[in-house]
């Protein structure tokens, strides 16, 4: 047997267990708890506390300390030229040719702000919790994830095209390639068609949660940690639609294209893993010192999001560390276009317009 | 989760009669809906027969006392679990819950819970040895089935941190149980 296997049993146990549970009672108890006179309270407090020092002196169990994430001070990314307040939880940016567009999850919107105003000029209601963008066939792409529907936006107009549902498991990750949208919704791999906004789900026999999504070098990568822990890459055939390879890359979360290569995220090692797109062999292992969360590649570097808060620019032919920036919230997305970096303040609500220094 | 088994909710009052109470309809099936689970959760995690109920009843009660507020959170499930993994897992908050139900135990019932087979109480005392956060995500990844995210978000840290704990777990729980991970590399 197993760990697996133990804990499975273990579980069941606890849950065969409770022959005598009766959830009403409990209620009971509760709201007779909650009415209490204060007479009632302090003898029941006197009772705690002579029933508190015999359960302590029976012993206590400490608890180790969970050390915290070093957060180093901000770098010299650039300076902010402009704070744009979107709806109140704004968690994704995308650049398209015309504009720049915010995913609002608590609203269920995406925001279109006008690079030359650096101001939002149409609301889209999507679906429930938007959490995730992408841009191709004119459109753009939104995973709505508590609905369980991926939206076809109109890039040019804002207007909704299609909602495309993912009826087992919720969308959570996007990327375009292949001539198709592609999506992770649970452990499946959906594949869009854009010429009549069909899914396919293609037979999966990965058990991928939590990673990342990209399309290069004629696959589709996928990323993520299985149930047991472990983190692979698999990769996809457009071709066949099945899998073509596993690559033990160590890794566990978002992938990125960019300088001739694919970039993945490893949270365990807080660093970013730089593979090469054919055989997925490690190039180069970055250290960045922060839980990287979201990747972006462009204008010559990769640009991380990380769940302190900080924001790391790689350069991606050197591999070296060029700049950072630091904003309250967590895991802020970013995206680069129109000269700027544009980066979620979800503390604040707000998209940042960098200008690189 | 299971569906809420239809009830019909009464509450003692000062003569020993009973009446019907008024809840929060959000509520009362929030609870019903939730409670077997959520003692599950703090049986595992406190070790304790006795305490477990009263540890999950004091997560819903800090619930209910705060209700117009956890009512408009997204993950009011994530936000009582929360309660009860802390209460269930940190030193004197248990020991103060634990006391209470060893009162109220004392003039009452037996525990609703019954004891676990020895291969599998030794199971859930290792993991209770672990390291607090590493402890309480392991419960919730298997006891609670919950993905690393859904984990993520009741122990209100990075998805990354919940993968560090559970490697950490895993490994300590495979080395102290003489069990093979399962992984491969």
């Amino acid at each position: 047997m197993n760990l697996d296997a133990r804990a499975r049993a273990s579980t069941q146990a606890i849950r065969r267990s409770r022959t005598r549970l009766d959830p009403v009672a409990g209620l009971e108890e509760l709201l007779r708890r909650r009415r209490r006179r204060p007479i009632a309270r302090a003898a029941a407090a006197l009772a705690t506390a002579t029933a508190l020092a015999v359960v302590a002196w029976v012993g206590v169990r400490g608890a180790e300390r969970v050390t915290p994430l070093v957060n180093p001070p901000p770098g010299a990314l650039g300076r902010v030229a402009a704070t744009i307040p979107v709806g109140t939880s704004p968690v994704d940016v995308l650049v398209d040719q015309d504009a720049v567009w915010v995913a609002n999850a608590a609203q269920g919107t995406l925001s279109r702000v006008d690079p030359a105003t650096n101001t939002v000029t149409t609301t889209v209601q999507v679906g429930r919790n938007p959490i995730r963008l992408v841009a191709g066939f004119g459109s753009i792409w939104v995973a709505n994830q508590t609905e369980q529907t991926i939206s076809r936006i109109d890039a040019r107009t804002g207007q909704p095209l299609a909602t495309i549902p993912t009826p087992t498991q919720p969308a959570n990750q996007l990327a375009v390639g292949a001539r198709s949208v592609w999506a992770i919704a649970g452990s499946a791999l959906a594949r869009i068609d854009p010429a009549t906004n069909k899914a396919v789900f293609v037979d999966a026999d990965w058990e991928l949660v939590d990673g990342g999504l990209t399309v290069a070098g004629g696959r589709v990568w996928l990323s993520g940690t299985t149930p047991s822990g472990v983190q692979p890459v698999v990769r996809v055939d457009p071709a066949t639609n099945g899998k073509a390879d596993t690559v033990p890359t160590g890794a566990d979360g978002a992938l990125a294209v960019g300088g001739g290569s694919v970039w993945q995220a490893d949270s365990v090692t807080q660093s970013i893993t730089r593979l090469d797109p054919r055989s997925g062999h490690t190039l180069a292992q970055i250290p960045i010192g922060v839980v990287p969360k979201h990747l972006t590649a462009a204008e010559g570097s990769l640009w991380v999001g990380s769940d302190s808060g900080r924001v790391t620019r790689i350069d991606l032919a050197t591999n070296k560390i060029t700049g950072t920036f630091q904003v309250s919230g967590r895991a802020p997305a970013v995206a680069v276009g129109f000269g700027s970096v544009w980066i979620v303040d979800t503390a604040h609500a707000a998209l940042l317009r960098v200008q690189p220094g | 989760m299971p569906a809420a088994r239809p009830a019909r909710l009464t509450a003692p009052v000062g003569d020993g009669g009973s009446r019907v109470v008024r809840l929060p309809g959000s509520f009362e099936h929030f609870y019903l809906e939730e409670y077997p689970r959520v003692v599950d959760l703090s049986y595992a995690l406190s070790g304790s027969r006795g305490g477990a109920e009263d540890i999950a009843q004091e997560a819903f009660l800090r619930a209910y006392r705060d209700w117009d507020r956890v009512r408009s959170y997204e993950h009011q499930a994530a936000w009582v679990r929360r309660v009860a993994a802390n209460l269930a897992t940190s030193g004197l908050r248990r020991k103060v819950v634990e006391a209470r139900a060893l009162v109220r135990l004392t003039a009452r019932r037996e525990p609703a819970l019954d004891p676990l087979p020895a291969s599998n109480a030794e199971f859930w005392r290792v993991v209770r040895a672990l390291p607090q956060r590493q402890a309480q995500a392991v419960a919730l990844y298997y006891l609670e089935d919950l993905s690393i995210a859904q984990t993520a978000v009741v122990l209100d840290c990075a998805e990354g941190t919940v993968k560090a704990h559970l490697a950490k777990a895993r490994r300590t729980l495979a080395r102290r149980l003489q069990l093979d991970t399962g992984e491969e590399r």
